[in-house]
């Protein structure tokens, strides 16, 4: 999203210089969207990939397609959607996603899913950072496309706005995704409740 | 039983619970040191690429989707009269004996002899 850095930014001016091939033009586009490619790439980054690789290929992807952009929308919304698509991309090509079993949890993070299945409280505060580490290997069981929409719109409580500037899908289709996200992960709780009753 | 209810369910309830750990905001951290000098310089040496090719890849497939939707919307329009044109032949074609002529050849015709 842009916030108010970018919004005093002088993009129009700065691609021209760009444009221009001058150098510095170019470090000062990368340095003024590099927070903004990060926030994503962090928050979707996969396994075994370094998210400064990850970041270098956004950039370079950005600088390649420079001639595509048309100015139809901000740059950093272009660019926005860029990194989701290398995320995407990446996280396809992992292709086998690790097998959720209740075996290979910790002891704190078992107790949190066994919590959240059986219990209607609320998971305790010192809990929280098992329940994000489950989390992440929950979703890890989803499609790249819905783990990403149902990762803005729970996690980061991102707007429907929001995940269709940033990933250029319309807000129907972030429905979508969420809901069948949302029915595979309670089809999935429901699993693994019955699992830990056998 | 819709996913989207907004009753507690246990993935709503651990999704408010991993909430609760701040993500990390990385909203002022800069570049790291050289990243920014490291892509510019990169980027720049690469051979600029301009939008041409990309809006002539779009213009040609529109066009490829106007043609194959004009040769299914003629194929239809015309199916009449191709199937009336291709049953005429065929009952042309049903009063000459193709058939007994093929297997009166076969019959005529001498073995193949194997080459020396």
């Amino acid at each position: 999203m842009p916030d108010n850095a970018d919004a005093l930014f002088d993009f129009v001016r700065c691609l021209e210089q760009v444009r221009a091939h001058d150098q510095q033009a170019a470090r000062e586009l990368v340095e003024q969207l590099y927070p903004l490619v990060i926030r994503i790439v962090r928050s979707h980054l996969p396994r075994r990939v370094s998210e400064e690789d990850l970041a270098q290929e956004v950039f370079m992807k950005m600088f390649t397609r420079l001639g595509q952009y048309q100015g139809a929308m901000p740059l950093p919304h272009w660019v926005s959607r860029i990194a989701v698509t290398t995320c995407i991309d990446h996280l396809r090509a992992q292709k086998r996603r690790p097998e959720f079993r209740w075996a290979d949890l910790s002891e704190t993070e078992a107790e949190v899913l066994d919590n959240v299945i059986t219990n209607e409280n609320i998971v305790a505060a010192s809990d929280s950072l098992a329940a994000r580490e489950l989390v992440h290997k929950l979703l890890a069981q989803l499609k790249p496309e819905d783990r990403m929409v149902i990762q803005m719109l729970d996690l980061e409580q991102k707007t429907l706005a929001e995940i269709s500037d940033l990933t250029g899908w319309n807000t129907t289709l972030i429905k979508v995704r969420a809901f069948r996200a949302r029915r595979k992960l309670q089809k999935f709780f429901q699993e693994l409740q019955k699992k830990e009753r056998s | 039983m819709n996913p989207n209810s907004p009753r507690s369910t246990a993935w709503t309830r651990l999704a408010e619970a991993a909430r609760r750990t701040r993500f990390e905001d990385v909203g002022d951290i800069p570049a790291p040191y050289g990243f920014a000098t490291r892509i510019a310089a990169r980027a720049l040496s690469l051979p600029a690429t301009s939008a041409g090719p990309f809006f002539v890849a779009k213009i040609t497939l529109r066009v490829l989707g106007v043609v194959c939707l004009l040769a299914i919307v003629s194929v239809s329009v015309n199916l009449g009269s191709i199937l009336s044109d291709i049953d005429e032949q065929a009952g042309k074609l049903g009063s000459t004996p193709i058939e007994a002529a093929e297997v009166e050849n076969t019959i005529d015709s001498p073995p193949a002899q194997p080459q020396p």
